[in-house]
């Protein structure tokens, strides 16, 4: 595919990293010094220039264009820069990096010619939101087409291997030591294991009383580290849940603009000379959550380190960074992608997908999911199915009638299935062909 | 350092040599030469890369920086001794003879050490030829665009290690598909001119070896006295026009091949014909003064500058017997070189472009203290990375280049021998003057001498940094 990605930051040099590995990849942007880095390790073209200049485009031979990635930090950059691209090249699938919600759900959306607009700090939100449903998660996944969940879970409560044996779920990805496998047979946990559980919420839920410790701790009283968009954003989506917030943050002019926008619901504590003194005197101690939601990664990971040290007993880090992701997880902190990672998941999600087939990343990229809904008038009813040779790092389910069946030879479609595949990055190629190619 | 994958690269490259290589075996046939040892060597090349990917098929081929420079110049070796064995096998010379002559192919330097080369057999000539060919775009380049298993990450770094000029330009966001429309405009242009060279007389097989040879701006021809023993202005003038040709930067052609001349509107183009033209009507002039005819002087003296320039090394006459002004004319055209991205050797235009306009800045900055410079070429600031690696490369160009010119002198051979050697040695030109002028060859020196020229050779197609880095202890240092 041929794919032009407007903007050489980080969002931007994600998505080449991963995308120029099978594509053609074309990165514009005008800082000349971005854009050098990127092309020093990356096979992709770089055109140093302003991606709203219409010249630009004018040099790029191949003139049919199959995803346009407008992911600067600037919506009206990214706005104007469909505009000019589609106009220049023909751009068949345009996806946008947008903060303004207005731009993305309004009739603009339409008039701009914009596919799909990702809204990376909502996502974010969102994703804590979920999160604090299941009180040990460290990560949850919902999906369009079935109601069952992908959560992930953090082994605390057994003291050496044990043998699995789910129920209404499945085992569908253990990360151990750093390494990821998806395990097809051998279902032996140990403790520390990061577990990525597929299926039933409530069966989920006994896995995780069972294997998690202090499952059933409270999650009432959350404290915030950022009074910025993303800790605005994070307190209003949790206000939804009626949770009791304080926001802590050092700068002055940042609480005043939160305390506005969330409308004096949330206690909002300015922490301009020490954070230390704000849990006793203001009774941080007693929150059951710390969110650290900066954008700094090493901030974010003191302030988590600090509120257990404290006695929080689960904290949240907002990772920005793919290179602390590890490293928050090895010191007992819950990750959630921050913005600009979701940003790049999303967008690698929505390339992926069309209207029958879905994708879905878990474990930071290691672990894909793809889903395809039979529908009422689809030419696979009825029909005998080859199903890919199950084994590790590629399994493949149907989700009928609410169960998760397991397929290792062949099957027959029936409507409403759901087929699912999880496989690693090497099984990508095979499970995408095998499921975008079903039936024919 | 990942020598399996260094391994691995090696024995992926040397099948895709032993192909080409292949084609000399079907001149010989042609020709009904004797070709049994060649046949054995052929054979066994084969087999050790068969063997050493067969052992390692199932070893990931990961290229780091460090690897992909380390690949290259040990690739380069590789090449001038693969490239010596029929040459040793087959002619009476030493193998650190057939070493030079080697290296002198697939650097395209063209300098040789035979004395008669019509008494070469055929497949010996175009041996010679396709060594040219193949070195011209890059081996690597032919690596990166026909083995689609080089990883991309490792075929970026490599390619830039092989790559000429100030930084690595591409016009299609794959290397690879950037080196296939390489390839693509090169064999165009060569097959443009073995037409044209048939048209005006020659025969088939001199027409394919001159076009290897003037495409890649080799130098090497099928007659004792290069291109001087045809007589014959139709083919002067198109190799003139087609060295020319080649030294220009060939992303400009596939550009054009997209309806695209803006790569006919830079700076290093506009300048690089200028310099030519100046040079060449200069020469005309200098050349008639001694009572040649306008048309004569014209013709040898445009040929004898694109040759020099462009670092071709053709001759259809023995110029090193003008006048004085007229060597200085032509030992001028020896430091200037080709467009970036050209087959052509030397310091290139770009790199004078740049140097000249900081300079010009330098002194403006004199005048205007508070002004701000920056140096721009066509249209686009230049990175200080970019002023700092072209001034190191014209310190490192200059002082390799009297290191080696001492060391010829200190051989006991004059100046002017010494420092031209040097020159057409390292700027991959081919003849220089005195002893190793165009009427003369590099026979006379000793073994030693040729694997010192060698040497030198690969350090000016590579272009000194890929070659020196691995001389620096933090190459080889694991932190």
């Amino acid at each position: 595919m041929n794919i032009i990605i407007a903007g050489a930051g980080q969002v931007g040099f994600n998505l080449a990293k991963t995308l120029s590995r099978d594509n053609d990849v074309i990165v514009i942007d005008q800082n000349q010094q971005a854009l050098a880095a990127i092309a020093e390790t990356l096979d992709i073209l770089p055109i140093n220039g302003d991606i709203k200049n219409p010249l630009i485009y004018e040099n790029i031979l191949e003139k049919e264009i199959d995803f346009f990635l407008a992911v600067t930090n600037s919506d009206e950059a990214n706005l104007i820069s469909i505009i000019v691209a589609q106009d220049r090249l023909e751009v068949k699938k345009s996806i946008l990096r947008l903060k303004n919600r207005y731009f993305g759900n309004s009739s603009l959306k339409r008039k701009f010619g914009i596919d799909s607009a990702v809204f990376a700090i909502d996502i974010t939100s969102k994703t804590i939101s979920n999160l604090l449903k299941y009180p040990k998660a460290n990560n949850v996944k919902q999906f369009e087409y079935t109601d069952k969940e992908l959560i992930s879970i953090k082994v605390t409560k057994i003291n050496g291997p044990v043998e699995v044996f789910p129920k209404g779920y499945e085992i569908v990805g253990i990360e151990r030591n750093r390494e990821f496998i998806i395990p097809a047979k051998n279902r032996i946990i140990e403790p520390g294991d990061l577990i990525y559980l597929f299926g039933d919420k409530i069966e989920i839920h006994h896995f995780c009383k069972e294997y998690a410790s202090d499952y059933t701790s409270d999650n009432q009283n959350i404290v915030i580290f950022s009074a910025d968009e993303m800790g605005i954003a994070i307190a209003k989506e949790l206000l939804k849940e009626e949770k009791d917030i304080k926001i802590v943050d050092n700068d002055i002019n940042k609480c005043k603009i939160a305390n506005e926008r969330l409308e004096g619901k949330v206690t909002i504590l300015n922490s301009k000379y020490s954070t230390i003194h704000l849990y006793d005197d203001e009774g941080l101690k007693h929150a059951d959550i710390a969110i650290a939601a900066t954008k700094n990664d090493e901030y974010n990971i003191i302030k988590c380190l600090e509120a257990k040290e404290r006695g929080i007993k689960k904290v949240i880090a907002i990772n920005n960074d793919l290179e602390y992701y590890s490293l928050m997880h090895s010191l007992g902190i819950v990750v959630v992608r921050g913005p600009k990672i979701a940003t790049v998941n999303a967008i690698l999600e929505n390339i992926n997908s069309d209207d029958a087939v879905i994708k879905k990343i878990f474990c930071g990229g290691k672990g894909q999911i793809y889903m395809r809904k039979v529908y009422e008038n689809s030419s696979l009813i009825g029909i005998h199915v080859k199903v890919l040779k199950y084994r590790d790092n590629l399994l493949t389910f149907v989700i009928r009638d609410g169960q998760i069946i397991h397929c290792d030879d062949a099957m027959i479609c029936e409507e409403g299935d759901v087929i699912a595949v999880f496989c690693n990055e090497e099984n990508e190629e095979e499970a995408k062909n095998w499921i975008y190619n079903l039936g024919q | 350092m990942s020598y399996k994958s260094i391994l691995k690269l090696f024995s992926l490259i040397g099948s895709t040599i032993g192909f080409f290589l292949f084609l000399d075996f079907f001149v010989a046939v042609i020709y009904n030469e004797k070709i049994l040892n060649f046949s054995i060597f052929l054979i066994l090349f084969f087999l050790i890369n068969f063997l050493i990917w067969f052992f390692l098929r199932e070893h990931k081929l990961k290229l780091g920086i460090k690897e992909s420079i380390l690949s290259v110049n040990l690739l380069w070796i590789m090449l001038g001794v693969v490239g010596a064995f029929p040459l040793w096998l087959y002619t009476k010379v030493s193998f650190a003879s057939a070493f030079f002559e080697a290296i002198s192919g697939f650097t395209t330097t063209g300098a040789t050490v035979y004395t008669d080369i019509e008494s070469l057999p055929h497949f010996i000539l175009f041996h010679r030829s396709i060594m040219h060919w193949l070195g011209g775009m890059g081996i690597i380049v032919l690596g990166v665009g026909l083995l689609y298993f080089i990883n991309p990450t490792g075929s970026l770094s490599l390619f830039k290690a092989e790559s000429t000029g100030v930084k690595l330009e591409k016009l299609t966001p794959k290397i690879r598909d950037n080196a296939l429309v390489l390839w693509g405009a090169y064999v165009g242009l060569t097959v443009l001119d073995l037409l044209l060279l048939k048209f005006f007389g020659m025969n088939w097989f001199d027409a394919i070896n001159h076009a290897f040879s003037t495409i890649s701006t080799g130098g090497f021809s099928t007659k004792n006295s290069s291109l001087g023993f045809y007589n014959n202005y139709g083919i002067f003038w198109v190799t003139t026009v087609f060295m020319v040709l080649s030294g220009v930067n060939f992303l400009a052609y596939v550009r054009l091949f997209y309806r695209d001349s803006s790569g006919f509107k830079t700076e290093e183009f506009k300048w690089y014909i200028i310099i030519f033209l100046v040079l060449s009507t200069v020469l005309t002039f200098v050349h008639s003064l001694n009572g040649t005819d306008i048309d004569s002087s014209a013709t040898h003296s445009f040929f004898t500058i694109a040759s020099i320039m462009t670092t071709t090394g053709f001759a259809t006459t023995d110029y090193s017997l003008w006048s004085h002004i007229a060597v200085g004319l032509i030992f001028t055209a020896m430091l200037i070189g080709g467009n970036t991205g050209s087959t052509a050797g030397g310091i290139k235009i770009i790199r004078y472009l740049i140097i000249f306009k900081t300079l010009f800045g330098e002194l403006k900055r004199i005048v205007h203290p508070n002004a701000h410079i920056y140096i721009f070429v066509d249209g686009k600031k230049l990175a200080n990375s970019v002023l700092t690696s072209t001034f190191g490369f014209f310190f490192i160009y200059v002082m390799t280049n009297v290191m080696l010119a001492l060391y010829i002198y200190a051989r006991g051979y004059d100046a002017m021998t010494s420092v031209t050697a040097a020159l057409a040695l390292i700027g991959n030109i081919g003849p220089g003057f005195g002893e190793v002028g165009p009427a003369n060859n590099f026979a006379n020196f000793s073994d030693i001498d040729k694997i010192i020229f060698s040497l030198g050779m690969i350090i000016g197609r590579l272009e000194f940094y890929t070659v020196f880095v691995v001389l620096t202890r933090e190459f080889w240092k694991k932190f």
